[in-house]
């Protein structure tokens, strides 16, 4: 049975991906894109675009294997470790191609984002723990 | 002193229950630790197809690098087209995360120690790395330019599939040495 940290950390990874999901609809609907160069447009719209439906997929994945009580270690340690290179990427790479538009909801996902990769590492232990016991 | 005595007593009988210097060497002799002389006992261990992979997946890391640091790869490279320095940044990432990857499963191999699970992950990473990039180029490169999506993709799907022989190949060797226990 899943303790109190493991549904905190739960939680926080849904919580966290309602908000990116919750952000990107308002930006595409509102078209609030201010890139740093017009060449980083087509970038900008790529990465956001490919990762939130990395995000979309995982979640849809997870819900899925969690109703269907199927092995999630295995899911959780390849979307914890998906988690952190798209960190790094955006960290060290887009840094100076990202914006950040002064909404509460991307204030948010920023603050958020240390908490849901410390969260989904979490859950991949505490998984990898449970399936091995 | 009756203190003073006990706290003596409690050192002496840790110091008693210590390894001595013999038994340490003798218990570390066969730990591999970060010696390659781990993954060259493990890689025995396996079949002639998964070390197949393993040599492979390197060999394409040293050319890779040749490739890079000749300038041959340059023209192919998505920056190289598209002239931003963020796809130049991103390449440069994903390689050495490609890289950390590498060094984490020879790490595994060394001990032996989860290999399915670590080389699951890393095509997991892979995979994304396929995903994104092919759709960047794809967003990005004029239609002339299919040839450098073709071959990112290809080179891609090589390392890919070698992983995944990998992963195969240590599945199959773990349910054969459990169906002979």
């Amino acid at each position: 049975m899943p303790n109190f940290s493991y549904s905190v950390a739960q939680t926080i990874a849904f919580s966290y991906a309602a908000i990116l999901i919750g952000l990107y609809t308002l930006v595409v609907s509102t078209g609030q894109l201010d890139p740093s160069s017009a060449s980083s447009v087509a970038l900008l719209y790529d990465l956001t675009a490919i990762r939130i439906w990395i995000v979309v997929a995982g979640l849809a994945a997870y819900s899925w294997l969690l109703a269907s009580k199927s092995p999630l270690a295995m899911p959780m340690a390849i979307m914890s470790a998906l988690a952190w290179v798209m960190f790094i990427e955006d960290y060290m790479v887009l840094d100076s191609v990202l914006f950040l538009p002064e909404h509460p909801l991307a204030k948010a996902a920023v603050f958020m984002r240390p908490l849901f990769m410390v969260s989904l590492t979490y859950i991949c232990f505490k998984q990898f723990e449970l399936e091995d016991a | 002193m009756p203190n003073e005595s006990d706290a003596m007593r409690h050192k002496k009988s840790e110091a008693d229950l210590a390894p001595s210097r013999e038994e340490l060497d003798i218990l570390l002799k066969d730990m591999p630790l970060f010696g390659l002389k781990g993954v060259r006992q493990t890689l025995q261990q396996k079949s002639r197809l998964f070390r197949t992979a393993w040599f492979l997946l390197l060999l394409l890391t040293t050319l890779y690098l040749m490739g890079w640091f000749s300038g041959i790869l340059k023209p192919y490279m998505a920056a190289a087209v598209t002239g931003e320095s963020a796809d130049y940044q991103i390449h440069q990432i994903r390689f050495l995360i490609g890289f950390g990857m590498l060094v984490v499963g020879t790490v595994a191999l060394n001990f032996n120690w989860q290999i399915e699970r670590v080389f699951t992950v890393i095509a997991g990473v892979q995979t994304y790395f396929i995903f994104s990039g092919v759709i960047r180029q794809w967003r990005t490169l004029p239609d002339d330019r299919l040839i450098v999506i073709g071959s990112y993709a290809a080179n891609l799907l090589i390392i890919l599939a070698l992983l995944i022989i990998v992963i195969l190949e240590e599945r199959r060797l773990k349910k054969a040495a459990l169906a002979i226990d």
